[in-house]
């Protein structure tokens, strides 16, 4: 178990190090000089423009600049915004807590209502069952912007029930600006789990050792629990992983909806005004907590399946 | 016993599409009259869809103007209609383009084995942990918004889960009598591929493009929506439900209601349209 965890986190650091090296490394080559960006495009004498250069490091070469970037980072120091002349970690800073809830809360949906609506649907039959398959599949079918303005126009506009834009203050009153904004992130997500649950439970459902189990006169409840679900668990969870690892950047078309003030909408907005040191901050914090997630998962599904391990 | 026949029972169910053929047929229609959107929208739509009138602002529907106006008083159901072209050809590209990089990795990796299947599955794994929209955001930061960079990051984006099917798809193929055989008699690797092994996983193939159509689609027109992509007054159904969302607040949410089911009867129906053909309708299915 120690050498498997071991040897995923070195998989992991690798996997950092070289989306590292694609996100600056390509935002390096892009067309057009960033004190194009840091001026907002006004001409400026050859002065400031030295000035400018050697402020943000613009003529060391690719290696310099890489290692100089990725020691900042890993301490948390992204370098200055071209746009806001600030520290990108303090234009991050106040939004990183919205998109944390956001993501947070999304994930609760995902695990929560997708798990539970497809081992219903698996386990269950008639038109409970019926009822949740249906609703799976519409919900794979919209994307998560057009969830989100119709989540607005029927909830916020038509009922009133809740606000249309912002994230509110204090605990509460952000959970409530946040709920529409989560069930839109999550919408499809839960859907796909939800399927992918329901089909991991039905084909474990049906497998030898189950079907053992219960001859072996074993209560129903319990070859569910410890003879199903767990061995459905396994392609479920690494596929929950991936699905909530994503949510970082797909909180960005909802933050964009809302109106809310997260990192996805800093992303957005970073890339219409080629704020490039924002959008390899972003981008990072994205790939990153790809990473972390999936080794997690694994680490799950190695405590399910010991076997695992052995690979 | 009575639960083991149950469980048996069970499996046999018939899923979601499954409500039939007829929701099979249905699909179809609808993707054959998006296709005739796309070729003839433009002459088909009644109005010219970037006429303003600002007198007829943010109608409802009416016989006039069947989907209502936007807010600038253009002919929605005739934005919409023209609005396929840019909507549906560029998933088409990213399906195209991730479907047949996807299979010549997939392929390629399940026939060679050792070293390259090595290699390709590691810098897969990089790739997985971009999701498509980043990639796609990030494509736009460096060429400049448009169709062109985004389309070529969604097909790089979704190779890899295209790739990882085909591999599994073809790699159950090798293992079959009839390779071995047809390599006895001496038939290049080559050929055994493209005549053999690839026609057997053809379905597969064909299943894998359908859903890579489906995500790239989503994806692009997200894109569009936060306007990244195609730019207004080009009717991108994305730019059209980000056009809308000022008009739902006024009481008008027909813009991006219609345009949004047009989005999501694409999608569902591309979507049932590759389960069926894969099959297994969650072996493909993506983050």
């Amino acid at each position: 178990m120690r050498r498997f965890i071991l040897r995923r986190l070195v998989h992991g650091l690798l996997a950092v190090l070289v989306a590292s090296v694609v996100i600056f490394g390509s935002l390096f080559l892009a067309p057009g000089s960033p004190v194009t960006a840091l001026t907002a495009g006004r001409p400026v004498s050859a002065h400031t423009r030295r000035l400018l250069e050697a402020q943000y490091h613009l003529n060391d070469p690719f290696v310099v600049q890489y290692a100089d970037w990725l020691g900042r980072a890993v301490q948390g120091d992204f370098g200055t915004s071209y746009v806001e002349s600030e520290s990108v970690s303090a234009v991050m800073a106040p939004r990183v807590d919205t998109t944390l809830l956001l993501v947070c809360m999304c994930s609760l949906l995902i695990l929560g209502a997708g798990m539970l609506s497809g081992a219903v649907a698996a386990l269950k039959r008639g038109f409970l069952g019926t009822a949740v398959v249906f609703a799976e599949a519409v919900g794979l079918g919209i994307p998560t912007f057009v969830a989100s303005l119709l989540l607005i126009a029927v909830f916020s506009v038509q009922l009133g029930w809740f606000p249309v834009y912002g994230s509110g203050s204090g605990f509460l009153d952000e959970l409530w600006h946040l709920t529409l904004p989560a069930i839109a992130l999550a919408l499809t997500s839960v859907a796909y789990i939800g399927r992918l649950t329901q089909a991991s439970v039905e084909g474990e459902l049906g497998k030898e050792h189950v079907t053992t189990a219960t001859v072996r006169g074993l209560p129903r409840r319990r070859v569910i629990r410890r003879h199903v679900l767990r061995n459905a668990a396994i392609p479920v969870t690494t596929a929950a992983g991936i699905v909530i690892a994503y949510l970082v950047v797909g909180a960005a078309v909802v933050e964009t909806a809302f109106s809310l003030n997260g990192l996805g909408a800093l992303l957005v907005s970073a890339i219409s005004q080629d704020d490039f040191p924002v959008i390899q901050a972003v981008s990072l914090i994205a790939v990153a907590a790809f990473v972390v997630i999936g080794f997690f998962v694994d680490v799950i599904c190695a405590r399910l399946d010991p076997r695992i391990t052995l690979e | 016993m009575s639960s083991i026949a149950a469980y048996a029972g069970r499996r046999r169910r018939v899923r979601l599409a499954g409500a039939g053929d007829r929701v099979l047929v249905l699909c179809a229609l609808v993707l054959v009259a998006m296709a005739i959107f796309v070729l003839f929208g433009s002459l088909i739509a009644p109005q010219d869809p970037n006429a303003v009138n600002l007198e007829i602002a943010l109608q409802g529907p009416s016989s006039a103007h069947l989907f209502g106006t936007d807010a600038t008083g253009r002919d929605i159901f005739s934005r919409v209609l023209a609005g396929a072209r840019p909507s549906i050809l560029g998933p088409i590209l990213i399906s195209l383009g991730a479907t047949a990089l996807g299979t010549l990795i997939g392929v390629l990796a399940a026939w060679k084995r050792g070293v390259s299947d090595t290699l390709l599955s590691r810098g897969m794994e990089i790739l997985f942990a971009f999701p498509g929209l980043l990639l796609a955001m990030m494509a736009v930061a460096i060429l400049g918004r448009g169709l062109t960079a985004p389309v070529v990051a969604l097909a790089i984006a979704n190779t890899p889960w295209v790739a990882r099917i085909i591999r599994s798809a073809a790699l159950r193929e090798r293992s079959l009598p009839y390779v071995a055989a047809a390599s006895v008699q001496g038939f290049s690797g080559l050929t055994i591929c493209l005549r053999h092994v690839m026609p057997n996983i053809a379905r597969t193939i064909w299943a894998q493009a359908a859903l890579t159509f489906t995500y790239g689609m989503t994806d692009l027109l997200a894109i569009n929506y936060l306007g990244l992509g195609v730019q207004p007054p080009t009717p991108d159904w994305g730019v059209l439900v980000n056009e809308g969302q000022n008009s739902i607040l006024q009481g008008a949410p027909w813009e991006t209601l219609f345009a949004s089911v047009f989005i999501v009867l694409t999608i569902v129906s591309a979507t049932v349209l590759s389960a069926r053909l894969g099959g297994d309708d969650t072996a493909g299915i993506r983050a």
